[in-house]
């Protein structure tokens, strides 16, 4: 059995979800799946994992720092079709998230970018070769965000790409629909640029979205907050709090089973960017994404001793299927 | 015909699937489809026919001389509709002269393409080896129906064309389509060289490609390999899918006949022949409607 899933449920009748991990490594194990012999039809939506965010800046006392970026959201898939045109076993294989990137440390090395996450494959063999492959969350996989270094903000790394027919030579065995969503946004600067937002009901795919970016700090020594997640609808805003060095707000994760068929979809949202901060504070870490968004860039800091917010993690790939 | 697929996966039900005659030759007919009283829902997948190969040339001194080529593979498409929609019985047409297949509200020919809830164009036929390099079919393109009711995918589309061989060359191969898994365009025959008397040049035709298997290609002068038919898997280890066979050998070889096509597949071309009759090319696969109900 595949160890690689943390959450393995079957969360009604013939219905299982299945989720991947954060790792730095790139999952290569497939887990088989038995399509019940009594359905007749089976409806597969597979996601791909976010990336992390990137992490921070750091620069001396007095001289402005940035925030790194938020992790792109993965693609997603749906899928639909009769299951005499399938094999009774399928092989699945979740994306993982990419791990959020350490922050600058003022006088020493540099921070990183957070990880990459990795798309979710069904298949008919357990193999990702094009002519094995039913559908796959994406075609290019979500990027992590850049770290930011000094007071140059994170800017790369973007959302992944939809899949396409080239990638899964089954997918036109039934009916599919394939959607993106948003990469994560740019760190603020200090003095200048304040950290993009997101708007997670235009701008998500209906799962997922991108990580917001991480606040900055000022020569004056002004932080800001990082990016806002617009989200409305059944549940308010998120940003990570005014005070320096406040960590960004993990992102809304609606995943969780207990609460599958309650009050909210089955949702989730990126994280938010850390607030950046001072000497004493550091940069706020950037917030968790739920899975398959991206995670939350690292605030920048400034300061003798300080060390920038890493970016959150980004969260994991999942597939969901429906048989009846 | 149609028959209740069912036999194929015991444990399905309401499971149909219908099948026009091998060659991409259409006639006026209609055949009912009616809609189980206990079902509230359809999936089907329609698919065009796949166009016939072409036949070996027979070979002399003058010069080289390509295999025929391949045809080109159905186009298909599926949907799927909630049955309080649609009328109790729907037809699958063709008429003479049309190149489509359609799944209709209506088995009037005349007023079958206003009413299809989908139709599905063949791919166009191989044409016959001769001392030029040969192209392939085209694909068949995606026709849409014109009652659009229900979710349509958005993914499957044109075939595959078959390939020209070289002159004088070994035939090309096909791999799988993209677009269109339950069919691929054919594979084209060998070809023969016969400059100087000499009788040379590349005569195998390569294989069609698919998920699990290579097809073995007709094999080059002297050896004793045919073209490999078509495979067309309905079973539970593997997807439900289609190939084309494979090309026909060139020169020498024991037997220039291409292979077999299946259902939506395109024929393959015929090897040359150094002065003898070239090999025949195979029909293109008949196309074929899928239905599940639920």
């Amino acid at each position: 059995m595949y160890q690689n899933y943390g959450k393995t449920n079957q969360v009604a009748d013939n219905t299982w979800i299945f989720f991947g991990q954060v790792a730095l490594i790139t999952p290569t194990i497939f887990s088989p799946f038995q399509i019940p012999s009594s359905s007749r039809m089976i409806m597969i939506t597979a996601h791909g994992g976010g990336g992390g965010g990137g992490g921070g800046g750091a620069a001396a006392a007095g001289a402005a720092a940035a925030g790194g970026k938020g992790g792109g959201g993965g693609s997603v898939i749906y899928f639909m079709a009769p299951t005499f045109l399938l094999p009774s076993v399928l092989y699945l294989r979740c994306g993982r998230g990419g791990v959020g990137g350490t922050g600058q440390v003022q006088g020493g090395p540099s921070g990183t970018s957070g990880g990459a996450g990795t798309n979710s494959f069904v298949s008919v063999s357990p193999s990702t070769l094009v002519q094995n492959i039913i559908c796959t969350g994406g075609d290019i996989a979500a990027g992590g965000g850049q770290n930011a270094t000094g007071n140059t903000p994170g800017s790369a790394g973007g959302a992944a790409a939809t899949a396409t027919s080239t990638i899964g030579a089954l997918l036109s065995l039934g009916i599919s629909r394939p959607l993106a969503t948003s990469a994560g946004t740019d760190g603020g600067t200090g003095g200048g640029a304040t950290p993009g937002g997101r708007t997670l009901m235009f701008e998500g795919n209906g799962f997922a979205s991108g990580g917001t970016g991480g606040g900055a700090v000022s020569t004056g020594g002004v932080v800001t907050r990082g990016g806002l997640l617009t989200c409305g609808g059944l549940f308010p805003n998120i940003q990570s709090a005014a005070a320096a060095g406040s960590r960004g707000i993990d992102g809304y994760d609606f995943f969780n089973l207990e609460q599958v068929g309650g009050v909210y979809p089955v949702m989730g949202s990126g994280g938010t960017g850390g607030t950046g901060g001072t000497g004493g504070s550091g940069g706020g870490r950037g917030g968790t994404a739920a899975p398959g968004s991206g995670g939350g860039g690292g605030g920048g800091t400034q300061g003798a001793v300080s060390v920038a917010g890493a970016g959150g993690n980004g969260g994991v790939g999942f597939i969901f299927i429906r048989c009846w | 015909m149609y028959q209740n697929y069912s036999s194929a996966a015991p444990n399905a039900k309401n499971n149909f699937l219908w099948t026009g005659p091998p060659g991409n030759v259409f006639i006026d007919s209609s055949t009912p489809v009616p809609v189980p009283s206990d079902a509230t829902g359809m999936f089907f997948i329609i698919g065009g026919a796949g166009g016939t190969g072409g036949t070996g040339p027979q070979g002399n001194l003058s010069g080289n001389f390509s295999g025929g080529s391949g045809g080109g593979a159905g186009a298909a498409t599926s949907r799927m509709v909630p049955l309080f929609l649609l009328p109790k019985v729907l037809y699958i047409v063709t008429i003479s002269g049309s190149n489509q297949i359609f799944l209709s509200l209506t088995p009037d020919p005349g007023t079958v393409v206003q009413m299809a809830l989908a139709a599905a164009e063949s791919g166009a036929n191989g044409l016959d080896g001769n001392t030029l390099n040969r192209l392939g079919g085209a694909g068949g393109s995606f026709v849409n129906g014109t009652y659009n009711a229900g979710l349509r995918s958005i993914q499957t589309g044109v075939g595959a064309a078959g390939s020209g061989s070289t002159t004088g060359a070994a035939g090309t191969g096909y791999s799988y389509s993209a677009t269109q898994p339950f069919s691929s365009g054919g594979a084209s025959g060998g070809g023969v060289s016969g400059v100087s008397g000499f009788v040379g040049g590349g005569a195998s035709a390569s294989a069609t490609e698919r998920t699990y298997i290579n097809l073995q290609a007709g094999g080059a002068e002297s050896s004793a390999i045919s073209a490999t038919p078509g495979q067309f898997f309905s079973g539970f280890n593997r997807p439900l899918i289609g190939t084309s066979g494979s090309g026909g050998g060139g020169a020498g070889s024991s037997d220039m006949t291409a292979g077999v096509s299946m259902l939506g597949s395109g024929g393959a071309g015929g090897g040359a022949r150094f002065f003898a009759t070239g090999g025949l090319s195979s029909l293109g696969g008949g196309p074929f409607v899928f239905i599940q109900f639920w």
